[in-house]
């Protein structure tokens, strides 16, 4: 069985932050930031690229992200809006990975590594543990959010509120492995857990 | 905002972020934490709720989450009237969302936005899509002179026009 682990529960071999961020010639996710920051072009015209993936980017407080998955349960009610915003951040996740496949020439298990470090560079979650079977194609992530949800006062309390993560988790997946998967949330902090954790598996399961 | 010596001021922005050893992005003078974002992701979400529901249907999620998205964030200005306008719309340039020219008073008037965010990556569509702007502003002007507004995007650079328009008008 070929698994990938991060975190603390997992070896100190295998702490995989580490590994892709040694990979990448980086101690750490915060020097990684460090280096985002150093490649960053700035322009008369107001905007903002990053070198290192050839994107625009902005620089936002993350509830920024809280109140568009807010948004979208309060209009389209719980059931639907959740489904959207999942299914909005497939390409997202896909588009993360080719990233990681363009700039490293990452595959497999490496460039869905890659996804992680990337979310973990930009200030949106702190992981705190991953395992994952390579031949399965199943695994679990578990992660602390730095957008909290909010909810609608009639929201189930129950609610796994962070669909945008578990889509682009599903999409980045689907880049590694060139095969289709789904994620499911199955902790969220919206609920009172200490930590978001997705459980993933390929579809045709 | 001049655009004149503008990559300079983003540049010191982009400086100014530190990140915590626990991961966590800080902007000097700002409580709380701060995420980098890119446009494509922007997009993708764009295209697919426009997918299912139109641009126009879109709308109404989008300005809702903008107009909650800034009346949280203006928390953190202790500005008030003319300033507060300023002075926010400077924050959002210098953070990347593009390029906001104002010239707004109490009774109403014109925003501009160069090279917004929300229009990356998209031209020659039939629709203004700065929904999220729309909410955005209205909570800016409500907040700055405690009065309710209509916010109106006239002109959108997906369209093809040459930047984004906002009318602003006092509420009836």
């Amino acid at each position: 069985m070929g698994d990938a682990v991060m975190g603390q529960n997992a070896p100190a071999t295998g702490d995989v932050l580490k590994r892709i961020s040694r990979r990448l010639g980086m101690k750490s996710v915060s020097q990684s930031f460090e280096i985002m920051k150093n490649l960053a072009e700035t322009r008369n015209d107001g905007k903002i690229i990053d070198k290192f993936s050839g994107m625009r980017i902005f620089i936002v407080p993350p509830k920024f992200m809280s109140h568009i998955i807010y948004a979208f349960i309060e209009l389209l009610g719980e059931r639907l809006g959740t489904r959207i915003v999942y299914e909005a951040h497939i390409e997202t996740g896909k588009n993360m990975v080719r990233i990681g496949k363009r700039a490293f020439g990452l595959e497999g298990i490496e460039a869905f590594e890659f996804y992680f470090w990337l979310l973990s560079s930009c200030g949106w979650w702190k992981i705190i543990d991953f395992s994952f079977d390579t031949e399965r194609l199943n695994g679990y992530v578990r992660m602390v959010p730095l957008y909290p949800a909010i909810l609608p006062q009639n929201a189930k309390r129950t609610i796994a509120f962070h669909q945008d993560a578990a889509g682009e988790i599903a999409g980045a997946a689907e880049e590694s492995f060139n095969v289709p998967f789904i994620v499911k949330e199955t902790r969220c902090t919206a609920s009172g857990d200490e930590f978001c954790e997705f459980v993933i598996r390929r579809k045709n399961e | 905002m001049s655009e004149k010596g503008l990559d300079k001021k983003l540049l010191e922005r982009i400086k100014s972020l530190k990140m915590e050893k626990n991961g966590e992005i800080m902007l000097q003078g700002f409580a709380g934490t701060f995420g980098v974002k890119d446009t494509n992701s922007i997009r993708d979400l764009l295209l697919y709720v426009a997918d299912n529901f139109g641009f126009k249907g879109a709308g109404p999620i989008l300005s809702r989450a903008g107009y909650m998205f800034a009346r949280e964030l203006l928390n953190e200005f202790k500005e008030k009237g003319a300033d507060l306008i300023r002075k926010f719309l400077e924050f959002l340039t210098l953070n990347g969302f593009g390029i906001f020219e104002e010239n707004v008073d109490e009774t109403g008037g014109e925003i501009v936005l160069k090279n917004s965010i929300f229009t990356e990556n998209f031209q020659n569509i039939d629709e203004c899509i700065d929904h999220f702007v729309v909410g955005m502003l209205t909570a800016l002007l409500e907040r700055a002179f405690n009065r309710r507004y209509i916010v109106l995007e006239t002109e959108c650079s997906a369209k093809g026009d040459p930047y984004c328009k906002f009318s602003v008008k006092l509420a009836q």
